[in-house]
């Protein structure tokens, strides 16, 4: 399976006339864009905003982030089976903008609240303070339910992404990545065989995972091809706390599977992606883990990555899934983040075992930190518990920043104990 | 059994650790007793170390 | 010239072994014991003014006295840094090095540090409020434990920065905090993964922690006469949340009252849990408080009686400090309420 991402290099996105990409600039036709996604009146209202790096702006409310990408090719998706046609993703090629991402946002209960600010100390902790940011406001008809209004706002977000992508199509990129696993690679080296088990979070409406358009509440682990995770396989519908959820945007650019494919063929063999949800009773956590590790063993892994969404009882699908493959001899590292307290001084976790002996930890979500005030706010118009304006200066826990601390290990942010 | 506590009764899921929704009313219900049951009988059994009621 | 003064229990302050360990606090102008090597190793910079020395059983059989009386010694001295021990592995040296070290920095705002072995039971104390160089378990480590007690002394008394090889003297005090990294997560998992493989040697960021036990309640003797409450961390309320309990990371528990209710119905109770789809215990809040359950126990008399009010609160990111409060809170108006058992449900 071999996947070409064209990615085209985004450096400014302006309103404009004409939707079109020319020499790094994406200028948008907003009225345009805003006709076309609430074409069927999903919204009562539609905003479009723009929020670079550097400027003075804070973006709130965030639900999801996402790579405007298209697929080339006849009835191909970027996001087959949640948005088009059913396809397996990572073959052929993609474009993609590089550089920008479009935001989702959205309020209501069960949505918890994410910030970016694209300036000043914030700007330090979301992946998305250094993207060139669409912001997508959505304000859903008063009566309308969770799931349509996810319904909604998801296939908003990945038709967006695919209307923007498509002033590429019959352009040049400024970089084409290939990705493949096969070519060049003698299988009876040394290299110690990796597997990267991936969980995903699905656990209901307005908290769901989406594998090829379908939640993943009820999945037994599988096995995805590398390149499947990284061409759109994998969509997010999971709006719970800010710092922890993956958004689509980083499953599309999944850095573990970035990094072991940076290095496949080099320092070790790269055997393929585990797909595991975390459950909600310990019976489907228990079937989930033992499957998954199995599947790696069948994968003939020597060693596994294992990242985690979310956390809470979620500690436990990751710790049971470590015991699992340490048990089968397939050693582990997990990825993980911490609630140790604004001090640093409780305890990390809610689960733990002996067998999670290599922690690879993605930031403490508790700590305070202390955001000034902004120029012009996007997304919404209040942040709940934060008295005064959203534009005003705040000091409130990581865990509302999106992205802080994410999981995947997008960052650089860890935690050192003093 | 990392958060501490000492009887332990294991309930049917997290969304709803006292129901099982695909179920009949009556039949949930029965459920529900039986786990309340369970917990007052793990409240007059003597332990000394923690404990998961499992029947 | 800085002014120092020098902590010590009545064995290393030369007064007597066992059978003097009930001395109270007492001065000495001067150096003594191992204050002469701390003395040789501040060399020019600083002067050990006075040792203060305190009999272990003394201290550790009314510890607050004695740190008060401490304290009232050191302060006449008004001293720029203050060092206690080491107590290397003696099980009430160091914690009385520990507390002397705290107080002096909380009630006198002077730097002060101390040397323990890490299993020293001070260490696990008081760690969080100590500067504390690693040692080894006996006085044999004598002049190294000094060397670089000597060294981080002064330096914190000036403020200045530790070096990351100073750093590593000292015993974490067990506080995490968030820093950047050159590397990202997922490019350090890997690392990490391969010398795990190859059997290099690797630092997990997360060293997995023992959580404390509680030893378990006595059984009820008698169900049919006992009075049994619910609690829940579930996040069930009354039907518009009207105190506005927190979907996530709680910062208060609620009571409520379930006087004359045989059944939560979704009309009047809801949950606000934001770590669960509330899906199910919004269509019946008996799923995850079963008050309909225990009151068909009550009246078939397997229970004597039932409180007529649940506690609840949301166990989805609360701190470890506010569960404690509300355990000890929750529990204590139980007691006081002649509560003999609680079903705590959690989701």
């Amino acid at each position: 399976m071999k996947l070409e991402l064209c990615e085209f290099k985004v450096h400014d996105v302006v309103f404009g006339p004409r939707t079109r990409f020319d020499d790094g600039t994406l200028t948008v036709n907003r009225d345009e864009l805003i006709a076309y996604l609430n074409r069927d009146g999903l919204f009562q209202s539609m905003e479009i905003e723009i929020a670079r790096p550097g400027e003075s702006v804070r973006i709130i409310h965030i639900m999801d982030a996402v790579e405007p990408r298209i697929k080339i090719g006849e009835d191909r998706s970027a996001f087959p089976g949640a948005h088009g046609k059913m396809e397996i993703a990572g073959s052929g090629r993609t474009h993609r903008l590089g550089g920008m991402a479009i935001l989702q946002t959205g309020a209501r209960q069960g949505i918890q609240e994410g910030i970016v600010d694209m300036t000043g100390p914030g700007a330090d902790y979301s992946r998305f303070s250094r993207t060139i940011n669409l912001v997508l406001v959505c304000t859903p008809f008063p009566d309308s339910s969770n799931i349509e209004f996810d319904r909604a706002t998801r296939t908003t977000a990945l038709e967006a992404a695919e209307y923007l992508a498509a002033t590429t199509r019959n352009l040049t990129p400024d970089m084409v990545e290939e990705f493949d696993l096969n070519p060049g690679i003698n299988s009876s080296t040394d290299l110690p065989r990796i597997a990267y088990i991936y969980h995903l979070q699905s656990q209901g409406v307005l908290r769901d995972t989406f594998v090829y358009g379908e939640n993943a509440r009820a999945l037994l682990p599988t096995f995805l091809h590398p390149n499947e995770v990284l061409d759109g396989a994998i969509v997010s519908g999971n709006y719970i706390i800010a710092c922890q959820k993956n958004p689509t945007y980083l499953h599309q650019n999944n850095p573990v599977v970035r990094e072991l494919y940076r290095r496949h063929g080099r320092d070790l063999l790269f055997s393929g992606v585990i797909i595991a949800n975390e459950h909600s009773t310990l019976r489907e956590k228990e079937r989930s883990a033992k499957f998954a590790a199995k599947l790696a063993a069948q994968l003939g892994a020597r060693g596994v990555v294992m990242t985690q969404e979310g956390g809470g009882h979620a500690d436990t699908d990751l710790m049971l899934c470590c015991v699992e493959c340490e048990k089968l001899g397939i050693r582990t590292v997990v990825l993980i983040n911490e609630i140790a307290g604004a001090d640093g001084d409780q305890q990390s976790l809610v689960d733990n075992v002996a067998q999670a002996d290599a922690v690879v930890t993605t930031g403490n979500n508790d700590e305070v930190v202390h955001l000034p005030g902004m120029e012009r706010v996007v997304g919404g118009s209040e942040i709940a518990g934060v008295s005064g304006g959203p534009d005003g200066a705040m000091a409130l826990a990581l865990g509302r920043v999106y992205t802080s601390t994410n999981q995947l290990g997008a960052t650089l942010m860890t935690v050192k104990e003093f | 059994m990392a958060i501490g506590a000492n009887r332990i009764v294991p309930a049917v899921g997290i969304p709803h650790p006292l129901g099982s929704p695909e179920m009949s009313k009556p039949a949930e219900k029965s459920i529900r007793l039986k786990l309340v049951r369970k917990a007052l009988r793990a409240l007059i059994t003597h332990i000394d170390k923690q404990t998961v009621f499992t029947d | 010239m800085k002014r120092v003064i020098h902590f010590l229990n009545q064995f290393f302050g030369q007064i007597g072994g066992e059978d003097h360990a009930g001395v109270g606090p007492q001065v000495r102008e001067q150096p003594v014991g191992p204050g002469l090597a701390l003395q040789a190793a501040l060399g020019e910079k600083a002067r050990v003014v006075a040792t203060v020395i305190c009999g272990d059983n003394y201290f550790a059989e009314q510890p607050e006295k004695a740190t008060s009386e401490i304290i009232d010694l050191i302060r006449g001295f008004s001293p720029d840094l203050v060092f206690a021990g080491p107590a290397f592995n003696a099980g009430r040296y160091g914690p009385s090095c520990a507390l002397v070290c705290k107080s002096v920095k909380e009630v006198l705002g002077v730097s002060a540090i101390t040397g323990m072995y890490p299993e020293n039971p001070g260490v696990e104390l008081y760690k969080k409020d100590l500067v504390c160089i690693k040692t080894g378990p006996s006085a044999a480590g004598m002049r190294g434990a000094i060397a670089s007690m000597t060294a981080i002394g002064l330096k914190l008394s000036e403020g200045e920065a530790l070096t990351a090889s100073e750093t590593e003297q000292i015993i974490p005090r067990g506080v995490r905090k968030n820093f950047h990294s050159e590397k990202t997560g997922a490019a350090r998992a890997i690392d990490m993964l391969l010398d795990k493989l190859a059997g290099r040697p690797y630092r997990t960021e997360l060293a997995m922690p023992v959580f404390e036990n509680v030893t378990p309640a006595q059984p009820i003797a008698d169900l049919s006469k006992a009075k049994i409450a619910l609690v829940t961390e579930g996040g069930i309320v009354p039907r518009g949340n009207p105190d506005r309990l927190e979907s996530s990371r709680a910062t208060k528990y609620l009571k409520y009252s379930i006087a004359g209710i045989d059944d939560l119905t979704a009309a009047e109770f809801q949950s606000v849990h934001g770590g669960y789809s509330n899906v199910y215990a919004n269509e019946d809040p008996d799923r995850v408080l079963p008050v309909d359950a225990l009151r068909e126990c009550l009246k078939a008399g397997e229970i004597g009686g039932m409180a007529e009010y649940f506690f609840t609160t949301t166990g989805n990111g609360t701190t470890l400090d506010n569960s404690r409060r509300f355990g000890g809170e929750i529990a204590r108006a139980l007691k006081a309420d002649n509560v003999d058992g609680v079903i705590l449900t959690s989701t």
